[in-house]
């Protein structure tokens, strides 16, 4: 389908108003709106024309496919055209499936043309982490254990996505099997950067589906998070990243870490994007037997109910004083949009076993990924990579029965305490990462890891700009309880609509 | 347990399991057991009554589909 570059940025720009640099917002902000970014130089205008596809939203691009303004062979030949370009700086990708894009990309268009449109993904392409199996692709985890893996089939997610008709582009990036919160090298394949400053983290595991959609690389992704890995990436590069409830999201599929602690959601550039995802991603899957019955609703819906009457709990603040003065500055900031838009905070006193619930992880997650690594240790044990991969699930193979069952006793007693604490409010809050990406995150409580351990679905979207050192993203993480994601969205809608800070876009060029 | 008796225990429990911890790789993984096992202390420390149990429960939702 053949448009003019001048119809296109007629329809674009007037459904598209994101896609504008922050400095070219309007000069009226909204009352509830926080203070401009205080790092200028790290926006960085958009030319116009094909440059803007790769950042359009799923909302915004859905709009133009479905009305034939823009064909899908024609948005997945930008993506392609600027993944060629910033992809040697980036390594979000381990394998990009271009064939298989383009290919995906013409059927989808002769399908809408035909009048079949399927939905808001039908022609969006998207990466999936490297831990998805593909069907016919590679699915190496980053590890020369799988370097050869080739999957015969699609896990769920995958199909869900193909069925809504989405073009996969490519496996995203994460360090050796998802161990670490941060790409550290020695994997099967370079480690992932962050767009915003390439010499720092992107964080992880999820490293290159956050560093994917800042880098306008994709415009929908999936991650996974066993200790926070969707939120970290998401809360370092500057986008929106929700780990659903357990259950809520098909593992079938999935390389595992931690079979009770793994969870599979979206990460895209937007709340309303991340909302459209889920509703593809999540409903019961009889291939996973963790998998919920529960009805999906439309989480779209939840987008324009607000946060008036809302009661949102946080931490007490002395919980969060080793966090970086930044990210302090910035949830503080956060504190008072919610306030002004009709939200009541209260302070809520953690349960006595939140002190040791990280090492709960710890146990739990280590003792079920030494299982699933048990025939890699004793066949494959030489070809794990340069990493501590091997070290850590070798130590965690010596870890007792009765000594995992511990842990996972004093995780009931937790998730007993978590669930009465969260019937006093509807969500809550917390910065959505203790440090700027790069800086030391080392606290006494990241707020990270016990939402794996209860299960509760958790957010994680762009809250501000650091200033020391300066440009870099910083987070909000907003939690509730089981199968709340609608009440998460309506929060994180809110903020959003009254902030300006998932416009931002990293200096790439 | 001094740290010797810990790598012997290493050794053990690996070879239970099938494994054969070599000396190279008993030193290598050490401080990460040992870091496991401080873990554990911590939980330790958390009262739980006898009749707890274990989060994860049997589900017999796969057996009954069947």
């Amino acid at each position: 389908m053949e448009i003019s570059r001048r119809a296109f940025l007629a329809g674009s720009l007037a459904v598209s108003p994101t896609i504008q640099n922050p400095a070219m917002a309007p000069a009226e902000p909204r009352n509830q709106r926080t203070p401009p970014p205080r790092n200028p130089s790290a926006q960085q205008p958009l030319a116009r024309g094909t440059e803007e596809l790769p950042y359009l939203t799923i909302r915004e691009a859905s709009t133009l496919l479905r009305s034939r303004k823009l064909s899908p062979v024609e948005l997945t030949n930008a993506v392609l055209e600027r993944i060629d370009r910033i992809e040697p700086r980036v390594h979000a990708f381990l394998t990009l499936t271009r064939d298989e894009a383009l290919r995906a990309a013409r059927v989808a268009e002769q399908e809408i043309a035909a009048g079949k449109y399927r939905g808001p993904l039908h022609g969006i392409p998207f990466g999936v982490k490297d831990t998805h199996y593909t069907k016919g692709i590679r699915t190496t985890a980053n590890s020369p254990v799988l370097s050869n893996f080739v999957p015969d089939f699609d896990a769920t997610v995958v199909s869900r996505l193909k069925d809504a008709g989405g073009v996969l582009s490519g496996k995203l990036s994460l360090p050796e099997f998802s161990f670490g919160g941060s790409p550290v090298g020695g994997g099967e394949f370079p480690d992932a950067t962050n767009p915003w400053d390439l010499a720092r983290t992107p964080g992880g595991s999820s490293s290159g589906s956050g560093a994917a959609l800042a880098a306008g690389l994709v415009i929908a992704a999936t991650g996974g998070d066993t200790s926070g890995s969707i939120r970290n990436p998401a809360a370092l590069c500057g986008v929106v990243g929700m780990k659903p409830t357990y259950g809520r999201v098909s593992r079938h599929g999935i390389v595992t870490i931690s079979w009770s602690l793994d969870h599979v959601g979206p990460m895209t550039r937007s709340v309303f994007d991340n909302a459209l995802l889920l509703n593809v991603l999540a409903g019961h899957d009889p291939l996973d037997d963790s998998s919920s019955q529960q009805q999906v609703p439309d989480y779209t819906r939840a987008l324009t109910r607000g946060v008036r009457g809302v009661r949102m709990g946080i931490p007490k603040l002395a919980l969060i004083d080793d966090y970086h003065a930044d990210v302090k500055r910035a949830f503080d900031e956060a504190l008072t949009v919610f306030k002004k838009l009709g939200a009541s905070i209260v302070e809520a006193d953690m349960p006595p076993t939140l002190a040791v619930i990280d090492d709960v992880q710890t146990i739990v997650r280590i003792a079920e990924a030494s299982s699933y690594h048990e025939s890699f240790l004793s066949e494959k044990a030489e070809r794990y990579g340069k990493t501590d991969v091997r070290r850590d699930v070798e130590a965690g193979s010596l870890i007792t029965a009765t000594q995992y069952l511990r842990a996972q006793k004093v995780r009931t007693r937790f998730v007993k305490e978590f669930t009465a604490l969260f019937d006093t409010f509807d969500v809550f809050l917390t910065p959505g990462f203790p440090a700027p990406a790069g800086e030391s995150a080392n606290v006494r409580q990241a707020f990270r890891r016990v939402f794996n351990v209860c299960g509760f679905p958790a957010l994680v979207q762009p809250a501000g700009i650091s200033t020391s050192p300066a440009g870099l993203p910083l987070s909000l993480q907003i939690a509730a309880k089981p199968f709340a994601e609608e009440a998460i969205y309506a929060a994180a809608a809110a903020f959003e609509n009254a902030t300006e800070w998932h416009h931002l876009r990293p200096p790439l060029s | 347990m001094t740290d010797a008796e810990i790598k012997q225990a290493m050794r053990a429990i690996a070879a239970v399991n099938g494994l054969t911890l070599s000396d190279e790789r008993s030193e290598r993984d050490f401080a990460t057991f040992k870091s496991y096992l401080t873990a554990i202390d911590a939980i330790k420390k958390i009262e739980l009554p006898v009749e707890t149990e274990p989060l994860p429960i049997v589900n017999l939702k796969s057996v009954q589909r069947g």
